[in-house]
């Protein structure tokens, strides 16, 4: 048995001689638009949130161990007390710093990565990246990302030479450049880690550095990256109190603070489209109420409580927003699965709207959350019962007199 | 005898700007069950305002209304609201009918006041059924209002008000829209209702035929109402 107050709201969405549907109709057809843009763009920025961390991790370690007190000396203890953890899958010292480094001619100022080569194949998902080449760090060898190679015209068998940063620290003594040969070409479909990494061996790592044993930090990688907290504390039981262990999000925390809040903030904004939307019912139902004057003043006279006449207009926006909020939702993953297409379309238009160029990807990347999903229709309604009930409480106050008088 | 309904020193004042307009100055009335009442006087002499103070629909400046020994104007709104569904039936001059429903659902309103279970709604619906086939209405049930006639709409707002078999039925004017054979068949039917013994029945009206044909008719002038006999 339907309550009287959601039939009420019912009888008055399908009037039998007024316009008042049409205007029920532009209000659904806002909320729709509303809701349809937030699922679209919060699911876009999932899609985009997770291919930053997809590219991330693959490319840099999940944790990464240093010496409190700076190098790490002792790589040996440190791989095997490591290596024991169930769960780890690769752990490699490493030395990271900026060089210079000049190719045919052309200087640029990359990172290298100095890596323990017997065991690099673990921490990195390069040696599964090559484009030209092989990952071979023996011999004086180094593997570039694929933008760096074309920048210097690089090629395998390519020789550059890469000048150490200590010739800017300790000025009174010279460090000759290393003399490396290309012996690999890299793509991570990632224009940073392209365009900006060497990878060499340990070796040149410390002569590159000034170290003679060790490394500067040690990369480890864990079966589950986004398991982190709980690899941090048992390779912290397992080293003690004499490293550091920073994970991946500290490590480039900046950039997921920016894409948390760059989201954030788009959710607010777009919020506000449908919180002008919402406003739509609200108008709607003001129109209703004075259109229906008349019979509020007759229902009262029925006996209908002020409670139950209230209740039917809140239902009536009630009723609005949950079907706008369902078309919106179904519109919004309509939309996400033709995303493509629809990119695909205005390109022939000339309207690029995801130049592949920049972003390095071939499709428009999205993934529907059904938190979020649930987090937008929760926000709907409540904005909704805010906007349903002062027209409401309107119409449940009417003087029933006054309001039979009313032509 | 215990009267149904008991207005005493009724007093309504209205605001218009800066008039305050005396509608009722003292009225009073004592109506006993199973009666007929008429209430007759000019136009704007208030007639419509009683009625509705004495429905529970507009508080009185002051006096008070008893119904069944329960002083309407004492009661919380709910309270006052459930009287209504109730006790008591409201027929109005222009029908008063919900475009939006069909017939027998402009019928079956009054019962959805209170809740009810779905025994009881089904028991509804066939009441609803039998009152419209009282008023001559079966085969248009399922035909909206601006699908009848202007009597065929107020025999439906006069099946309405009998839906709760309310003691007390308030008409104001019922037959004021209608030609002077359907307004006849209308008032015959009221009539009826009260011969029947479960209703009482307070009407206002111009027609002097029809206040003589009740068993008390009160004329209502400078805001009170006097036997129209005297």
């Amino acid at each position: 048995m339907t309550p009287f107050s959601l039939f009420l709201a019912l009888k008055y969405l399908r009037p039998k001689r007024s316009f008042v549907s049409v205007v029920t109709l532009i209000s659904v057809v806002g909320v729709l638009l509303g809701v349809a843009i937030l699922v679209i763009v919060l699911s876009v920025m999932n899609g985009f949130d997770d291919m930053w961390r997809t590219k991330i991790l693959s490319f840099k370690p999940h944790l990464i161990i240093s010496g409190a007190q700076g190098a790490v000396e002792n790589l040996d203890e440190v791989y095997a007390a490591v290596d024991r953890i169930p769960g780890i899958t690769g752990v490699a010292g490493c030395i990271e710093t900026r060089v210079l480094m000049r190719g045919n001619g052309l200087i640029t100022a990359p990172v290298v990565i100095a890596v323990d080569e017997s065991r690099a194949g673990r921490v990195s998902r390069i040696p599964d990246s090559m484009v030209e080449g092989k990952f071979d760090l023996a011999d004086n060898g180094v593997v570039v990302g694929i933008d760096l190679a074309q920048q210097l015209g690089l090629h395998v068998g390519s020789h550059v030479l890469v000048y150490s940063p200590l010739n800017v620290v300790r000025q009174d003594e010279l460090y000759l450049p290393v003399d490396l040969e290309v012996t690999g070409i890299y793509n991570m479909g990632m224009r940073d880690f392209d365009g900006m990494f060497i990878l060499t061996s340990l070796d040149i790592g410390r002569e590159l550095v000034g170290m003679r044993s060790g490394a500067t930090s040690v990369y480890v990688i864990t079966k589950d990256a986004f398991q982190f907290p709980g690899f941090s504390a048992k390779v912290r039981e397992a080293l003690g109190r004499d490293y550091l262990i920073r994970n991946w999000t500290e490590v480039d925390s900046l950039m997921f603070e920016a894409l948390k809040t760059e989201k954030t903030m788009m959710f607010l904004l777009l919020a506000v489209i449908t919180v002008v939307a919402i406003f739509c019912v609200m108008n709607t139902l003001i129109v209703i109420t004075v259109q229906k004057t008349h019979e509020i003043g007759l229902l009262k006279a029925l006996g209908f409580s002020p409670g139950k006449i209230m209740a039917a207009f809140i239902w009536h926006g009630w009723i609005q927003c949950l079907i706008g909020m369902a078309a919106g939702i179904g519109v919004g993953l309509l939309v996400l699965h033709n995303l493509q297409n629809i990119v695909d379309a205005l390109n022939t238009m000339n309207i690029r709207v995801f130049p592949k160029e920049i972003y390095g990807l071939s499709e428009m990347p999205w993934r529907i959350s059904a938190r979020e999903i649930f987090k937008i229709a929760g926000f709907v309604m409540v904005f909704c019962t805010a906007a349903s009930f002062l027209p409401a409480y309107r119409a449940a106050r009417l003087d029933p007199v006054e309001a039979l008088r009313h032509e | 005898m215990s009267s149904l309904i008991e207005a005493e020193n009724i007093h309504k004042t209205y605001q218009l700007g800066r008039h305050v307009i005396p509608v009722l100055a003292g009225a009073a009335l004592r109506v006993v069950a199973g009666q007929t009442v008429s209430i007759v006087g000019l136009s704007g002499a208030g007639k419509s305002t009683l009625l509705h103070v004495l429905g529970g629909l507009d508080q009185p400046d002051q006096g008070r209304v008893m119904v069944e020994d329960r002083d309407l104007y004492r009661l919380s709104a709910r309270q006052r609201a459930l009287v209504r569904a109730l006790k008591i039936g409201f027929v109005f001059q222009s029908y008063h009918l919900f475009p939006e429903m069909d017939v027998l659902e402009n019928v079956m309103l009054p019962c959805m006041a209170a809740p009810q279970s779905w025994t009881a709604a089904r028991q509804n619906r066939e009441r609803a059924r039998d009152l419209l086939a009282a008023v001559g209405l079966d085969g248009r049930m399922n035909h909206t209002p601006l699908e009848l006639s202007g009597g065929e709409q107020q025999r439906v707002a006069i099946a309405r008000a009998l839906m709760n078999d309310p003691a007390l039925i308030l008409a104001d004017e019922p037959t004021g829209n209608l030609d002077d054979e359907t307004g006849r068949q209308v008032l015959d039917y009221l009539f009826q209702l009260v011969r029947d013994g479960r209703h009482t029945l307070i009407i206002v009206t111009h027609h002097e035929k029809v206040a003589a044909a009740c068993d008390q008719c009160y004329r209502l002038g400078g805001g009170k109402l006097v036997p129209a006999s005297a």
